[in-house]
């Protein structure tokens, strides 16, 4: 009896079941933007560097937090350049759970104006009360004249380019949509 | 001297008795249709929407705000780890709020797109007013002098304790609010 024994199933590296965000304070709003694409984090040190609560047309907070700047990469097409926005603390790194992220509804998704506005968090604060995050995409920053820079090579080389390119938060997005009824 | 009753009479009078008691003993079943309907105030507005229209009814909750949106998306809430969007219904009819108060409800509607795409989401009012079954035979068509923003929105008009109600149609509603956005 001739008969080919069974191919173990090949390896399938697990899909993540949680993504790194970088979390802060936007004009008294939580927003978030994939850990990955963090480049650096800084002080203004009188740098005139854009307001994010600015350019998302967010009210000032009443008691903002200290500025801090965040260099991210924002992968376009062809190539990554590197972009500044300022923020306010309190920033934290935190692991949000994939089942957590929400694509938009679909009436904010129908009408919002900033395609940087990609998604949406419930996150569990300490008190035990949930909160909402905004997750922003950065391939898609606020910003109309364009403030990036160029990498530097050595920079680029840690661009991240996870799966051809597609931020992981798309690939989140794309894995929750096909999981809802 | 008694006169005795004639058994011709008595008889009529036991079949008349007889042919009520039996007619009151069937129920008389008369045909109507009733419709389930919440209402609900926006300023000093009595509005309706079909109660099949609706999923849910939440107590006033924390709304986070959405920037980029429509003045009339008042944001997100967290309904038990899930996302939904609420939006200031009174601002989509041209009416104006109550300032908030205990009594501001969202109701969590469940419509469709032109599409035919289901959509949900939260509707905040300024209170609750009522939950009841109202025979279809009662609800008017809408007047023709209701302003312009709850034109073609409103589907009838009936009056619930002294009070007239309009009652709305949560599809035209998100149909309409989606149509500036293509």
């Amino acid at each position: 009896m001739s008969g080919s024994m069974p191919l173990a199933p090949a390896f399938a590296p697990a899909p993540a079941r949680a993504l790194d965000l970088l979390l802060f304070a936007v004009g008294g709003l939580r927003c978030a933007i994939s850990a990955e694409h963090i480049v650096a984090i800084g002080a203004p040190r009188g740098r005139a560097v854009p307001r994010l609560s600015q350019l998302l047309g967010i009210p000032r907070a009443q008691l903002p937090g200290a500025a801090r700047i965040l260099r991210f990469t924002s992968i376009a097409a062809d190539s990554a350049s590197c972009i500044e926005i300022q923020v306010e603390e309190p920033l934290s790194l935190c692991q949000i759970p994939l089942a957590a992220i929400h694509p938009l509804p679909p009436l904010i998704g129908a009408t919002c104006a900033l395609r940087c506005v990609r998604a949406l968090a419930s996150l569990a604060e300490q008190d035990g009360l949930t909160t909402c995050v905004l997750l922003l995409d950065p391939r898609q920053p606020p910003i109309s004249s364009p403030i990036s820079l160029r990498l530097p090579s050595s920079a680029r080389a840690i661009s991240p380019t996870p799966c051809e390119g597609r931020p992981i938060i798309t690939q989140v997005l794309a894995r929750q949509s096909s999981q809802r009824p | 001297m008694t006169t005795e009753p004639t058994p011709t009479a008595r008889d009529r009078l036991d079949e008349a008795l007889q042919w009520r008691g039996h007619s009151e003993d069937k129920i008389v079943e008369v045909e109507t249709t009733k419709v389930q309907l919440l209402i609900f105030a926006i300023g000093p507005s009595l509005l309706a929407l079909p109660a099949r229209a609706l999923t849910e009814i939440l107590p006033s909750s924390p709304i986070y705000f959405v920037p980029g949106c429509p003045p009339v998306i008042e944001g997100v809430i967290n309904l038990r780890g899930d996302i939904v969007s609420v939006i200031r219904l009174g601002g989509l009819l041209g009416l104006e709020h109550a300032p908030a108060s205990r009594a501001t409800a969202i109701l969590l509607g469940r419509g469709r797109d032109r599409a035919g795409e289901p959509i949900q989401s939260g509707l905040r009012v300024d209170r609750v007013i009522d939950v009841l079954a109202l025979p279809e035979s009662s609800i008017q068509p809408p007047p023709e002098s209701l302003a312009a923003p709850l034109q073609g929105v409103a589907t009838g008009l009936f009056i619930h304790g002294e009070a007239s109600v309009i009652l709305l149609d949560l599809d035209a509603i998100l149909a309409r609010f989606l149509e500036p956005a293509g």
